[in-house]
This record gives C-alpha cells, sequence and structure tokens, in this order.
C-alpha cells in the first residue's frame, strides 16, 4: 500500500454517527465502526488521495508524531484493505 | 377483516391471534389458506433457486427454513415440519400451505410471526427483533435477540398497566420526519418458563397450538393492547441479565447503529438494496432517537423493577 491511491470503495454504505462512522459492506453485510480519527480518515479517502497526503492531514489536525501517525494509518487502511471496504489505484 | 402492523389482511378464514374490526385504511394483503399459487408447478418448485446467502436461523425453537427465489422475485418458504408459504415479491399476497394433520392455529403461528415480518420488509418496512410497549402515550422498543427476554418483559410491562404494541417483532414507520410503532397483534408468545415465572404454572397459559412449546398470552384490545401507532420514544437494547442489574446504560458513537443493523428483521431475505435503505433507515432513526441498553438482572423476580427502571428512564428523555 506504499504506492499509489486508496479511496473508499463502491460495494459500501457509511455514515457517520456520534462523531464515529459505520461502515456497512454490502458484499458481506459486516458492519465495521472507525472511532473519531478513523472518521476523519474515512472522510478523507472519499476521493482517492495518497497515504502520504492522508497522514500530513491527520498530522496538521491533530497532535501526533508523523512517524506514529502513518504507522497508525497504515495499519488502519490495510484493515480496511482486507476488508474490501477500499481499492488501492496505481498512481497516475 | 383483520389488522397487524399497519395492514389489513383479507384471509381465507380468520387468523388465529389477530385483531379484527372494521377498516383502519392500512393497506391490503390477501392471505390464501391451504393453497399456493396456481402457477407454482411441481415442475417450478423443484426447478426454483435456492437463496443465495443462508437463510435466518430458526427463530424460537422453530424447524429450520428453506428458502428459495421464484419466478418474478417470489419467495418460497418451506420449514421442515411440511409447512410451505409463498410471498409475491412486493408482500401483497401470501400463500399459505400445510400437511393435514396440522391445524390454522399451527400454520398461523409461523404466518403471524416470522412470515409477516419478512413480508413487512418486502414491503419496504423498518422491523426489529424488539417488543413494543406504551408508556406515557409514546412507545418503547426492547430491542434483543431470540432469547433476550423480549415477551417476557413485554408481559412484565402489562401487568404493570403498561399496554403491548409488539412481542417479537416491532415494525417502524418513518412519517412527518419521525418514527412511530406500528401496533402488531393483541398476543404475546411466551416460553413455559417465563408463563410460569409471570403465572406460577407453565399450563396457567394455553399452547399457541398443538405442537408448539410457547404459550399464548392475549391481551385485551386499548387494556394490554395497543390497538394505534404511537411515536417511537426510546430504543433500549436487552443486554445479558447480571447481577448489577436492573440497569440502564447510555450507549455512544457508534454503537446504536452497529447494534441495531444486527437487529433488523429478516436482514438475509433482503437484497443489496434494500439493506442500502435499512442502513439509511437507521442511520436516521438513531440519529433521532436516544438508543440505550438495558441490563435486566439475573433473577425473574426482578422484572417488574427493570420495568420500573424503563418507564422512569424513557420519561426522563425529551423528544
Amino acid at each position: 500500500m506504499t504506492d499509489g491511491r486508496v479511496v473508499a470503495a463502491r460495494q459500501q454504505v457509511s455514515c457517520e454517527v456520534g462523531g464515529e462512522v459505520v461502515i456497512l459492506n454490502l458484499a458481506d453485510e459486516v458492519y465495521y465502526g472507525l472511532d473519531a480519527v478513523g472518521a476523519r480518515v474515512w472522510q478523507l479517502i472519499q476521493e482517492p488521495r495518497t497515504v502520504e497526503e492522508v497522514r500530513d492531514a491527520i498530522v496538521a489536525e491533530y497532535e501526533v508524531e508523523p512517524a506514529v501517525a502513518e504507522r497508525d494509518l497504515r495499519a488502519l487502511l490495510d484493515e480496511l484493505a482486507s476488508r474490501r471496504l477500499i481499492e488501492v489505484r496505481p498512481s497516475a | 377483516m383483520q389488522h397487524a402492523f399497519g395492514l389489513t389482511l383479507l384471509a381465507d378464514e380468520p387468523l388465529p391471534g389477530l385483531a379484527g374490526g372494521p377498516a383502519a385504511g392500512g393497506a391490503e394483503v390477501r392471505v390464501h389458506l391451504r393453497r399456493l399459487p396456481a402457477w407454482l408447478t411441481a415442475e417450478a418448485e423443484r426447478a426454483a433457486a435456492p437463496w443465495p446467502r443462508p437463510a435466518p436461523p430458526p427463530e424460537d425453537g422453530e424447524p429450520p427454513l428453506d428458502v428459495r427465489r421464484l419466478a418474478g422475485g417470489a419467495l418460497l418458504l418451506r420449514y421442515r415440519d411440511g409447512v410451505r408459504f409463498v410471498l409475491d415479491a412486493a408482500g401483497r399476497e401470501v400463500w399459505a400451505d400445510w400437511p393435514a394433520a396440522h391445524g390454522l392455529d399451527y400454520a398461523a403461528t409461523y404466518l403471524v410471526g416470522p412470515v409477516l415480518g419478512l413480508l413487512l420488509r418486502l414491503r419496504g418496512v423498518l422491523a426489529l427483533h424488539a417488543a413494543a410497549v406504551a408508556v406515557g402515550g409514546r412507545a418503547l422498543v426492547l430491542a434483543g435477540p431470540a432469547e433476550a427476554g423480549k415477551s417476557t418483559l413485554a408481559a412484565a410491562f402489562a401487568r404493570a398497566g403498561h399496554p403491548v404494541l409488539a412481542d417479537d417483532v416491532a415494525a417502524l414507520d418513518e412519517a412527518g420526519g419521525g418514527f412511530r410503532v406500528l401496533p402488531a397483534f393483541p398476543r404475546l408468545r411466551l416460553w413455559p418458563d417465563a408463563a410460569e415465572a409471570l403465572f406460577g404454572r407453565a399450563d396457567a397459559l394455553p399452547r399457541l397450538a398443538e405442537g408448539w412449546e410457547k404459550r399464548a398470552l392475549d391481551l385485551a384490545p386499548g387494556a394490554g393492547f395497543q390497538p394505534e401507532p404511537l411515536p417511537l420514544a426510546a430504543v433500549y437494547l436487552l443486554g445479558a441479565r447480571s447481577e448489577e442489574g436492573p440497569r440502564v446504560e447510555p450507549l455512544s458513537g457508534g454503537a446504536p447503529l452497529v447494534s441495531l443493523a444486527a437487529l433488523t428483521y429478516a436482514a438475509p431475505l433482503l437484497d443489496a438494496g434494500m439493506r442500502r435503505d435499512e442502513f439509511a433507515a437507521l442511520a436516521r432513526l438513531v440519529r433521532q432517537v436516544p438508543v440505550r441498553a438495558a441490563v435486566p438482572h439475573l433473577s425473574p423476580a426482578r422484572l417488574a423493577a427493570l420495568v420500573d427502571a424503563l418507564a422512569a428512564d424513557s420519561a426522563s428523555l425529551t423528544l
């Protein structure tokens, strides 16, 4: 997931409630919840973005070291990818 | 003419357990008894495609269910005891057929329960695995999986003077920017141990039908039964019984939505478009209506205290 852009997959619907995001994967009908920072990441990847772009946005908005932000972000994106909730598109 | 969940049911014979009365203006559903549709030939039944996803797990001791998809999107439900139902894709018509050894009361136990629940979903109605009761002119929805104690808690509300709208399927009507709970029918279905806890003896109540373990508790319209829809005040998720109960706890973040999404009725039988609509409706629901956790005490003797705690909690919520 180091290269390319990530974007929310099409086979899902999501909504924000109480500062968190809940996603329904329409392919397997499993629900998935994201905390406040995860919700912000989800909002950002509603259009294709690189990991670095998302990391920089999170670092600018939350008190977090870039290295920590990137590690947590990659873990989250790996998790979302394993559940087929995001797509990775090759860089242009 | 009979009514349930805001629908007017036109059945070949009166269905046991349903409320009768003049037309209430609800959409009409035709119920054909002792026959399946003429177009369903033996060949068509053999050729019917299995439902692509697993059928919902059997409810409360019902025999396993086989679901097939027929031409035009109709559904064929076959229970292992030989009882069969066909529902048209729009949820306007139901056919029921059963072995001659059983009576209408036996088949009606499915029909008035899970089959009507599924029919509501085909009609696009949001329905939860939940009981619903009336407190102070508003409805409380008590949601939980099978065996969570929904019917027993509903019966305890009725004993405390709070009329019941539903004991297992709570149908929600979204109108005018808010949610209302539609009354189901004036009969609670209780396991023998619940009947014993409430009335001292399991056989204080009659069986739903010969061959069914559950007991029927019939409620009087306007007294034990709430026959008109009421605005939804709050949803309580019934958790596991605990020594620390009875108590009510708030839920935050995405928890209400995720929990309720697992408790919608007959969800495995909905297609992706219907699940998408359901998700949007649930999201509107959790934004408008408080959703809280209700923890019953281990002892059934403390059920009345849970009723009081829930009534007091709902009274503290302003709309």
